[in-house]
């Protein structure tokens, strides 16, 4: 009878001193997860450039002391204990987490207050859900998934029902992002001129 | 120079006479469309349940009885030429549609009212969008998508825009299952 092996627990420090080989990683409960990095398509990338720059301009118009917006698969170190240090697509962090993290560090130390991911053809189901639950236990306060071929963003707060904003609609930031607005069809590009 | 001749387009025919052999096929316009070892897991088994239960219970209560409520991966062909063959997890054809066709067919050759798919693990996005997308161009009049992970019903019609329900509300069925009502919650069984 063959014993399972326990699996290899790696540190941030030690995925982060791995070669920049074009491979996706993140640890997730301590445990490596890799995959080739692909091109992004289009979609993703047009619209993680419009939901930063919605995001980037209403952080603009909040008082100071600002955070930051961070589009492209930033990393975050989300805990140490279990080690989770996940990349997000488009994620808001506060000023004071984003004060804590070490300047020489690649990655931020901390939990953004909104984690935003968007949906890409070969995301699975469950991966979504994961990834919402993950971000929901270690503290990330609003998850938005943001569907670039249905043209939804589905809204995930911790101990709170799902909803989403179609295309017509305006997606709502409040509480946690007081008085950002975007219409919803405005994610996925500029209206016809 | 040499030409590459395009690949063949399968037919039906074709497409039923594959392997049984557990791997989950749909044929898109005439491509086959493998999804790999799809495993229904317990909670996608208990909502199709659930969900197939209140369809039929409405159905019930409708006078006269006019349709059938189909489920377990209902085979449709919905287009023809190429042809498009698909699994329903939950269908509700008409009284017509069902006067159609004999007891034993493997596929029904026309539209259902409503198809009701449940998200397995393995779903990717693409497969999903293109099976909404399909659905309501063969000319199904509402679909819905019932994620039982997150707790949610998604209804989507052709040319309207998706609608969400969640499981502190009640997805109701109107106009196309007329008076169909269900508290979301219930379709999920038991809160964990």
């Amino acid at each position: 009878m063959s014993t399972a092996e326990a699996p290899v627990l790696m540190t941030s420090e030690e995925l982060l001193a791995l070669p920049d080989d074009g491979m996706d990683r993140e640890l997730i409960r301590g445990q490596l997860r890799e995959r080739p990095m692909t091109l992004r398509n289009r979609w993703h990338s047009l619209t993680m450039t419009r939901t930063g720059r919605f995001l980037d301009v209403w952080l603009d118009s909040q008082p100071p002391p600002r955070g930051e917006i961070h589009t492209g698969d930033a990393a975050y170190r989300l805990s140490r204990d279990p080690e989770m240090t996940v990349g997000i697509d488009v994620a808001y962090v506060s000023a004071e987490v984003a004060a804590r993290s070490p300047r020489h560090l690649r990655l931020i130390e901390g939990v953004p207050i909104l984690a935003g991911e968007i949906l890409s053809p070969s995301d699975t189901h469950e991966n979504i859900v994961e990834r919402i639950q993950l971000f929901h236990d270690a503290g990330v306060q609003v998850v938005w998934i943001i569907d670039p071929d249905l043209r939804i963003v589905g809204v995930h707060r911790p101990g709170v029902e799902a909803i989403h904003f179609s295309a017509s609609q305006e997606l709502i930031g409040d509480p946690k992002l007081p008085g950002f607005r975007v219409k919803v069809a405005d994610l996925f590009g500029r209206a016809a001129d | 120079m040499s030409t590459v001749a395009p690949p063949r387009l399968m037919t039906t025919e074709e497409f039923l006479a594959l392997p049984d052999d557990g791997i989950e096929r749909d044929l898109i316009r005439g491509v086959v469309k493998k999804y790999g070892m799809t495993r229904r897991n317990r909670r996608h088994s208990r909502t199709t349940t659930k969900a197939a239960k209140h369809v039929d219970l409405w159905l019930d209560r409708q006078s006269p009885r006019r349709g059938e409520v189909l489920c377990g991966d209902a085979g449709f062909q919905l287009l023809a030429d190429p042809d498009t063959t698909v699994g329903i997890d939950l269908a509700y054809i008409s009284a017509e549609v069902a006067a159609r066709f004999d007891d034993d067919v493997y596929l029904i050759e026309a539209a259902p009212i409503l198809a009701a798919e449940i998200l397995s693990p393995s779903d990717t996005h693409e497969d999903i969008v293109e099976k909404i997308e399909l659905l309501l161009k063969a000319g199904v009049n509402v679909v819905w998508i019932i994620d039982p992970d997150l707790r949610t019903v998604t209804v989507y019609r052709p040319d309207k825009l998706p609608i969400l329900f969640n499981a502190s509300q009640e997805l109701a069925g109107d106009p196309e299952l007329p008076g169909f009502r269900v508290k979301v919650a219930e379709l999920f069984g038991s809160a964990c």
